[in-house]
């Protein structure tokens, strides 16, 4: 009872986010017996725009990091969501637990990506999401979100004020899924939740104003696609530059990088293009034995201890090669790495070893760069590909 | 109790029994976390035990699953 209180006082308060920030959400349709929402995850607002879209009290499922968020603990007690351990190397506690929610009649509502988009377009979700939902026996709802990269990309240290556009898919019975085997039913998910945020920026021609818009975007586009120098980019207001070369853009409020008039700029005129040319690069370092070696000052290595418990193991140096990471005088060798994930602007990896769940953060961490390095040059694929 | 999870193993997911030794990571015996949640479901059912949200979250090797079996 508490909870279908607590859900519609912030889904009252989700919609008056939603109306004061140009966001629409579709709502649901009626539902006979109970159901999962899944949705591509784009920002921060997204459960706002779920929560506006359900009308029934659903439960979310929210990363691990969020329990350690004291000023959101509250969350904890008045909504009871499920816990997911983002880059911890299993999801059986949430898998059991979303599984036990259903069977006792609850919805659930998730972003099974796992974390905001990356790169403007919606990731693979793991080959097992249609055989569990089939599992669940309960009916699917697939929603997809757009708008939300611009609005506030996920390395992005300011908001934008434009347009969000939440939809319904498609609402599929238990019976209906039944009927499909699981590689219909992922790509049926793989289409319904597809969006890029390119194409619809461009299709759309919405802008997103705000201040700072640049900022941030230094722990993404880490190579300079001019020099080739590593972690020579710095952001600074609308301006992204590049210390070594010297070569400047400006990022506009269509999220294009612009070319600056008292130089050439740099080749690319979206972030997901270089993004492109970064992964590439690190590819081609790594087939040739050139990758330089990589570090960063004042970097924060923890550990994360069952119960979401943070501890903080040391601040030091970090070096990163083709091999392996080291950071007062701990070795992480990327053959041990078996899932990662960045978080907080980019800023943030959490990665399993076979030591346990740990932690690296600083604020001028690439750590998209180094989870790049540690996919090629690991064998974190192994892992991945079906879990 | 170790040739009662194998067996088990070998079984429900047609693993190579070759493959499955005590220390074998349970990632490398090419289960994927869907088969593993059914696995868990079916292991807790047969060996009638409750495993607790802490114990699966660390179920890395098969040593793991054999020692909730003889909990």
């Amino acid at each position: 009872m508490l909870e279908q209180v607590a859900y519609r006082i912030g889904r009252g308060i989700a919609r008056i986010i939603l109306r004061t920030h140009n966001i629409h959400a579709e709502k649901l349709p009626e539902i006979n017996g109970n159901f999962i929402v899944i949705a591509n995850h784009s920002n921060l607002y997204d459960p706002a725009v779920l929560m506006t879209a359900c009308k029934k009290t659903a439960y979310f499922v929210v990363g691990e990091d969020l329990y350690r968020k004291r000023n959101i603990r509250f969350i904890e007690r008045l909504y009871r969501p499920i816990f997911i351990c983002q880059g911890g190397d299993n999801s059986l506690a949430a898998m059991r637990e979303i599984y036990s929610r259903i069977n006792n009649g609850e919805n659930i509502m998730m972003f099974p990506e796992g974390h905001y988009s990356y790169n403007t377009r919606t990731e693979e979700l793991s080959p097992s999401t249609a055989g569990f939902i089939k599992m669940l026996g309960c009916t699917l709802v697939t929603y997809r979100i757009e708008g939300g990269y611009y609005n506030y990309p996920y390395w992005a240290s300011t908001f934008r004020n434009g347009p969000m556009n939440g939809s319904v898919s498609g609402v599929y019975s238990s019976e209906q899924l039944s009927l499909m085997s699981d590689d219909e039913l992922n790509e049926l998910i793989r289409n319904d939740l597809y969006t890029d945020a390119d194409v619809y920026q461009e299709q759309t021609g919405y802008l997103y104003p705000g201040i700072r818009l640049a900022e941030g975007l230094e722990n993404v586009l880490s190579i300079c696609p001019v020099c080739g120098n590593y972690n020579s980019i710095y952001a600074h207001g609308d301006i992204i530059e590049c210390r070594t070369c010297g070569r400047s853009t400006r990022y506009t409020s269509k999220g294009i990088l612009a070319r600056n008039t008292d130089n050439e700029g740099f080749p690319f005129d979206r972030v997901s293009k270089w993004q492109t040319f970064i992964e590439d690069k690190i590819q081609g370092d790594l087939k040739c034995n050139s990758l330089p070696e990589i570090k960063y000052e004042n970097v924060t290595l923890f550990r994360i201890l069952p119960d979401h418990i943070r501890e903080n193991i040391c601040c030091g140096s970090l070096t990163v090669t083709a091999k392996e990471m080291h950071i007062c005088k701990k070795h992480f060798s990327f053959d041990d790495i078996k899932t990662s994930i960045v978080l907080y602007r980019g800023s943030t990896l959490l990665f399993t070893s076979s030591d346990g769940y740990f932690g690296i953060s600083s604020d001028r961490l690439s750590a998209r760069l180094i989870e790049t390095i540690i996919k090629g040059g690991g064998v974190y694929g192994k892992y991945r590909k079906d879990y | 109790m170790f040739e009662e999870v194998k067996k088990f193993l070998v079984q429900s997911n047609q693993i190579n029994p070759d493959l499955v030794m005590p220390e074998t990571a349970i990632t490398d015996l090419g289960i994927s976390s869907l088969d593993l949640f059914k696995m868990v479901l079916d292991f807790e059912e047969k060996f009638n035990i409750s495993i607790s949200d802490r114990e699966l979250s660390n179920i890395h090797v098969v040593d793991d699953l054999v020692k909730l079996a003889e909990k």
